[in-house]
């Protein structure tokens, strides 16, 4: 009981986002709202109405996601004790909207940004691993993905009671989401995870592409989670049989 | 691979011009191809800015492939006007990192 009202007062005093981190949220959700609501600004010509609306209903979207996924980020880090501050990755933002031009909107890259970690030097005071470390990032960056497989979960629950273009588009751009920030490209939150543990980058990653990929094909999601589940499990026995076994040397 | 590195600024050029080509000729419009080339400024600017006080030669010779390939396959528009506006992409690139306007962050 004493964690939980010890995390509500970090909460409290730490969940707030700064002016620039406020400029970022916008920029982002702005370019990865256009870039999702690309392909429909009309049906065979040019339509003003449609694309303003469908670029509005992309922004709730894009808004809520990525929300969800800073605040599994956030909530975590301050629970180990890390406070989170995320960055824009500007570079990959203009990559994706070069992608999406070039694709004509088929294909999408979102790749908003990536975080960083501050100390708490009170709040970390008896933690294993004291100071700032590479597998403390790995968990606190798995959470957002977490937090968006729960976010697609209960989509599904909604979109099950109340079907509509709006929940659908959600549940596809959510599962997109949730595998691109798996990459292991820097700063994305698979290359965090990658260079905390590779043990956890293998069993996480294709946890979490095998649930999102039976999401997107209608499968019972507790069957879902389950498969996805057992399919780690065996990817990541055979990724430490054939590779890590042989390199792993113990630390130094 | 020694090979490699004697010339990788001819293969740089080389390959970026193919992708020029390749990435123009998928712009389905005038517009698209506009909005390409301007973004693809943007990067230009960048990468001269992020090469300011090192060799920048190599590297604009290698931007300059990927705006010649670009060129080469631009079907819809002008292309006077294309390279106008990688022209104006990469100075406002360029200068929006110069003045801080822009930055990188190093994750």
């Amino acid at each position: 009981m004493g964690e939980i009202v010890d995390l509500k007062d970090k909460i409290n005093r730490y969940y707030k986002f700064t002016t620039n981190e406020t400029r970022s949220f916008v920029i982002v959700v702005l370019i990865i709202a256009f870039i999702i609501s690309f392909k429909d600004w009309g049906e065979t010509s040019f339509n003003w109405g449609e694309g303003i609306f469908n670029l509005f209903n992309a922004i709730l979207i894009v808004a809520l996601s990525v929300l969800v996924h800073d605040a599994g980020q956030r909530i975590w880090g301050l629970a180990i004790g890390y406070k989170i501050e995320f960055r824009l990755w500007g570079l990959g933002l203009l990559i994706a909207v070069v992608i999406t031009f070039v694709s004509n909107g088929n294909l999408w890259l979102i790749v908003p940004g990536g975080f960083m970690l501050h100390h708490l030097a009170g709040h970390r005071l008896g933690w294993f691993r004291y100071g700032v470390n590479y597998f403390g990032q790995a968990m606190v960056a798995l959470a957002g993905p977490l937090f968006l497989l729960m976010l697609v979960i209960l989509l599904k629950f909604v979109y099950a009671i109340f079907p509509g273009m709006l929940i659908s588009k959600a549940i596809k751009f959510n599962i997109i989401y949730l595998i691109t920030s798996m990459l292991p490209i820097p700063p994305l939150d698979g290359s965090k995870i990658y260079f905390g543990s590779r043990m956890l980058y293998a069993f996480a990653f294709p946890a979490i592409a095998v649930a999102a990929i039976m999401m997107i094909i209608d499968i019972p999601i507790f069957f879902a989670l389950v498969l996805s589940f057992f399919v780690a499990i065996v990817l990541w026995l055979t990724y430490y049989i054939t590779f890590e076994r042989k390199v792993w040397t113990g630390p130094k | 691979m020694s090979h490699y590195y004697k010339n990788w600024m001819e293969i740089w050029f080389f390959i970026l011009m193919v992708v020029g080509i390749v990435i123009s000729l998928a712009a389905p419009s005038a517009i698209i191809s506009y909005s390409i080339i301007f973004c693809s400024g943007l990067f230009a600017g960048r990468l001269i800015y992020e090469r300011k006080n090192k060799i920048q030669l190599p590297y604009l010779v290698i931007i300059a492939g990927f705006f010649i390939g670009y060129l080469i396959g631009a079907y819809y528009g002008s292309r006077l006007i294309g390279g106008a506006l990688f022209v104006i992409g990469a100075i406002l690139s360029y200068r929006a990192y110069d003045k801080g306007l822009l930055k990188d962050f190093r994750f």
